[in-house]
């Protein structure tokens, strides 16, 4: 996460319509958007005000109907389905309101997934997976499966899978969503550790307290960016 | 590899943590693979498995054929003898026969099937004898001499495997015979046309000694082994050419329509039951398909809720067909477990088709499971898991990633695309069913039709038994009248005997002679086909045969009496229709007589009109030319009981005995059994096509259960709602069951569209009602509603039992 203020992501007149029979739903208008590599951003906004639409076209898992989207200087946003695929594997950490570890596979096996798709070897993978879960604190827990760990402890076995292939940013939709306060506030922390330490981070919430973790907060209502915030303090 | 590997250990995982959908989806394509392995063995064992000949694809069998048909198998020896003149296309080229021999020993007799075969028979088939030697051509010529090469089995029964056979005499119809030769174990080459077919030869002996005696050369079936790298088309032009050459020297044997062609020996081996065997292949196909479409559907119920992890997997980076070898590696394992359990199925199945298998299946000791039938079944598995994986598998990577990983999204959507999938799948399913039943049904009705067709005698409480006089100490006809008088006078004096009598021939039921006879007064040359009986003074009245007109077969009738002839009705309609029958003269076998009676038609074959039938007295009959007959045809001695026949069986046999015992039997069965066996073929197809159709139903029923009741769990709120807004149990009971409904009158219309395409395959199987019966066809129809009605009101009643409260909280 070296070359601070080179532009990571950035978007201009980025729009997306729903059609569904013959109701036009326009959930994201006009948006421009940049962040910078290292940046910790987060998006508030009401409820329906199209956050995770946003964040879901920022992560490449959804495609913009209009605008330019351009990630690390590539544009992004008419990429084929397999180019996505790919630069998401690669580029992009996903971190979920519902966790979203598979019930099937063991921590381990959940962290080890991003690698296991980049067709990463196996003792590279080892070696990748122990390093991540360390970071985040859960390497004892190899050997069990989700359903074994607490909802926070979940969710930090899920920062591992986020960080464990090095991406250029982390994308964290609600993280704190399914979490009590002290485990939201535990996993608030590591994010934080992370982006001191050079992550760029981008975060949807709802809550403006950890709103507040952030350096910049992009505030949607109905689809547009409406106002945007600088922290300053920055890193407290 | 290391991503199958872990594809493979992490669908072992998933399958074992939802062991009730693993389990069913298992027993469903055990089912329908082990169903489909044991038909297909079948398939393969009578038609398709290679006849343990070398290089067997050089052998073929002569036959005539009549436009694309093949016919009549047999042709004479003077054609036999042309068609060596023509044979530079031939390696080599036999004749063969087919005759039957007394053989005694001691104070026992017994009767062997035999084939009197030219010199190089075992050359064309390249299997020559294990020990002694093959016949010599000097052997197959003028007279032929009197020599025999005998079966393993025969080899062991008559000689108790003396290493010393060879050379020794073994008497066959009273005459010696000297061994030159044992064939190999097993050795069993019987064709389709055989009269003895499901009987295998024990001697075989020179051609030329039955050539000119066998219905004066004819009969003979001819197989060649072509030379090496003949083209078909070569083979073919050259087969056109000794037609027509034929068609001027054998004017009265080939006719314009008729052709003299090569067809695989193999072919015609099992060419009688081809048909029906094709059709169940067809029809087992069918309930796997349907297997295939029930676990598909599991596999998309399964994968809505699986959404979250594909789109899980799909975020990290996997690519879709990634995701779809992972799913299909699952599906794969479900086929793979399907078809090893599915070899035990086949087995069972296979042994208790073969128990049930009729006689005239032939080649059943080919049919087993061998490591070819292991790998079809294995090649049959991973098709399956690759044709009821794939689509659940596209369809569940077919996933809108932003909404599948919302929270709260545990479930995916059951999707439109998937739901319209899953509903299409019970459409076909119900369309294939039904027309696996139509099918069922009109074997059921042939069966019953035949069943309830008179075969013009009654049947019941009559005894039959085979016995042979080639060989014995009679050697005229009055000897024989006076052995089958000796023989009808012991049997009647049984308790529980009404009446017995004798005929030779052919009983009824079974195939018998024919020849050609003349009406006196007729031109020379008009020679009318006709059945050949031979019948003692009992026998009209111990087979149950009415008497039409004049009187039957008396005890006056002797050689020294005015030669009588007793006709059926049928030959008295095609023959006599202009006149009085009783004094009309027919000449049968050249020699005039006098039509004394008219008899009820008795039919040889439930399913076909009686044929034209002439009884002539046994009294009456040529010596030589009975024991030609009965060299394709046993003898019979024909019981009336009071009560149950099989019950006279010892009695029967010792009867024979006691006037003589160097006097062979065969087999003792009772008319009812004869009446079984003739419709065995098609009570077999029946009774499969009927378990078949069962089965297709049930897995159609299990399938519409299936999406009816995935259906009211996605619905549940909507239901929930209804009731909420008003609607009672019975309101929303109508409405599922509608929706169930729906799917099947779609499925029922493609089923009938279908069925009446494709039960025209059926032809020539169905006796007696109509390819498009609208009766079986309504009925199906009635039996399918109620089947799926019943599999959709479980989970309808479920839905009228929706608490509208929790339903309103219900995710």
């Amino acid at each position: 996460m070296t070359d601070a203020n080179a532009t990571l992501i950035k978007m201009e007149g980025v729009k997306k319509v729903f059609y569904t029979d013959e109701v036009e739903t326009h959930a994201l208008s006009e948006i421009h958007l940049e962040i910078k590599k290292g940046q910790y951003i987060s998006i508030a906004g009401p409820s329906g005000c199209g956050k995770s639409t946003l964040l879901s076209i920022l992560g490449l898992l959804d495609s913009p109907t209009g605008g330019g989207y351009t990630l690390n200087g590539q544009p992004v946003a008419n990429l084929s389905i397999s180019e996505r695929t790919r630069i998401r594997n690669r580029e992009i950490g996903f971190i979920f309101q519902a966790f979203n570890l598979i019930g099937d596979l063991t921590v381990y096996e959940n962290v080890e997934l991003p690698l296991t798709y980049r067709g990463t070897s196996a003792a590279e993978r080892k070696q990748k997976v122990q390093h991540a879960l360390e970071r985040v604190g859960m390497a004892h827990r190899l050997r069990h499966y989700p359903s074994q760990l607490s909802g926070g402890q979940q969710q930090r076995v899920a920062v591992a899978r986020a960080l464990v292939g090095d991406p250029l940013i982390l994308m964290a939709d609600e993280p704190t969503g399914n979490l009590d306060s002290k485990n939201g506030e535990a996993v608030m922390e590591l994010l934080r550790d992370l982006h001191r330490n050079g992550a760029t981070v981008c975060m949807v919430t709802h809550d403006q307290r950890y709103a507040n973790f952030a350096e910049r907060t992009i505030h949607l209502f109905d689809g547009r960016i409406v106002e945007e915030t600088q922290e300053a303090r920055v890193g407290a | 590899m290391s991503t199958v590997w872990q594809d493979l250990r992490y669908a072992v995982r998933v399958l074992a943590k939802s062991p009730g959908f693993t389990v069913l989806a298992v027993l469903t394509l055990a089912l329908g693979i082990g169903a489909n392995t044991a038909i297909s063995t079948v398939v393969y064992g009578v038609l398709l498995r290679p006849l343990p000949f070398p290089e067997p694809d050089r052998i073929v069998q002569l036959a005539e054929t009549a436009e694309g048909q093949s016919g009549e198998m047999d042709l004479t020896s003077l054609q036999l003898q042309r068609l060596r003149e023509h044979g530079q296309f031939f390696e080599s080229i036999a004749g063969y026969t087919d005759v039957g021999f007394n053989v005694a020993a001691g104070n026992e007799a017994a009767h062997v099937r035999g084939m009197p075969v030219s010199a190089d028979y075992f050359q064309v088939l390249r299997v020559h004898p294990a020990a002694g030697r093959d016949f010599l051509p000097e052997e197959d010529r003028g007279d032929g001499q009197r020599v025999a090469i005998i079966s393993h089995a025969f080899w062991l029964r008559r000689f108790a495997g003396d290493p010393g056979t060879v050379g020794q005499k073994v008497l066959l119809n009273g005459d010696p015979y000297t061994v030159i030769g044992v064939m190999p174990d097993g050795f069993d080459p019987r064709a389709s046309s055989d009269f003895s077919a499901g009987i295998a030869a024990d001697v075989w002996v020179p051609l030329a000694l039955v050539a000119k005696t066998v219905g004066s050369g004819e009969n003979i079936g001819v197989v060649a082994r072509l030379k090496p790298g003949l083209s078909r088309a070569q083979v073919d032009a050259q087969m056109s050419l000794i037609t027509q050459e034929f068609r001027k020297q054998f004017p009265g044997d080939v006719s314009a329509r008729q052709a003299i062609a090569f067809l695989p020996y193999q072919f015609m081996i099992g060419s009688d039951v081809r048909p029906y065997l094709l059709v169940l292949l067809g029809a087992i196909g069918f309930v796997l398909l349907i297997a295939c479409a029930n676990v598909a559907n599991l596999l998309l119920a399964q994968g809505g809720s699986r959404g979250r992890e594909i789109a899980v997997r799909i975020a990290m980076g996997a690519t879709r067909p990634r995701l779809v070898q992972q799913l299909l590696s699952e599906s794969l394992l479900i086929a793979l477990a399907g078809g090893v359990l599915g070899l035990a199925v086949a087995n069972a199945v296979l042994g208790w088709l073969l128990a049930l298998a009729p006689v005239s299946l032939p080649r059943l000791s080919d049919i087993h499971l061998d490591a070819g039938i292991f790998g079809f079944t294995l090649l049959v598995s991973v098709l399956t898991g690759i044709l009821f994986g794939l689509a659940p598998a596209i369809y569940t990577t077919n996933t809108t990633l932003s909404e599948a990983l919302k929270e709260g999204s545990g479930k995916a959507s059951a999707g439109a695309g998937r739901a319209r999938l899953r509903q299409s799948l019970v459409v076909g399913e119900f369309a294939l069913s039904l027309v696996l039943l139509a099918g069922a049904g009109l074997m059921i009705a042939t069966f019953t039709k035949l069943m309830n067709t008179s075969p013009g005698f009654d049947p019941h409480r009559v005894l039959t038994m085979q016995f042979w006089l080639t060989g014995s100490r009679y050697k005229s006809t009055p000897e024989v009248a006076n052995y089958y008088q000796s023989v009808v006078q012991k049997i009647e004096a049984w308790p529980g005997v009404e009446a017995a009598g004798i005929v030779a021939a052919g009983l009824p039921l079974e195939r018998g002679g024919n020849n050609g006879v003349r009406i006196a007064g007729q031109h020379q040359s008009d020679w009318l086909a006709s059945n050949y009986r031979e019948a003692s003074p009992g026998y009209f009245r111990a087979m149950g045969i009415a008497l039409r007109e004049g009187r039957g077969i008396l005890d006056s009738d002797t050689g020294d009496s005015n030669q009588v002839v007793v006709i059926n009705e049928a030959f008295a309609q095609k023959y006599l229709s202009n006149r009085n029958a009783l004094g009309e003269h027919v000449y049968v076998n050249g020699v005039p007589r006098e039509v004394v009676g008219v008899v009820a038609d008795v039919k040889s074959y439930l399913d076909r009109p009686s044929e034209p039938t002439t009884f002539i007295p046994g009294a009456q009959t040529s010596y030589e030319g009975s024991k030609i007959w009965e060299g394709w045809f046993p003898r019979s001695i024909v019981v009336r009981a009071s009560g149950n026949p099989l019950r006279l069986s010892k009695s029967v046999r010792e009867a024979v005995a006691a006037v003589d015992p160097l006097v062979p039997t065969g087999a003792v069965r009772s008319m009812d059994q004869m009446l079984a066996h003739s419709v065995g073929l098609r009570s077999f197809m029946m009774m499969l096509l009927s378990i078949f159709g069962g089965l297709a139903l049930v897995l159609a029923s299990v399938g519409i259960y299936g999406v009816i009741s995935y259906a009211v769990s996605q619905r549940t709120r909507e239901i929930g709602v209804r009731m909420a807004l008003g609607a009672r149990p019975a309101d929303v009971l109508r409405m599922i069951l509608a929706e169930g409904l729906k799917l099947v009158a779609v499925g029922v219309a493609l089923g009938v569209a279908a069925a009446l395409m494709l039960t025209r395959l059926l032809e020539g199987m169905i006796y007696g009602v109509s390819m498009r019966d609208p009766l079986i066809f309504v009925l199906v129809n009635l039996l399918m509603v109620a089947v799926s009605l019943a599999a959709c009101y479980v989970p309808a009643l479920r839905a009228t039992r929706v608490d509208p409260i929790t339903a309103l909280r219900y995710e």
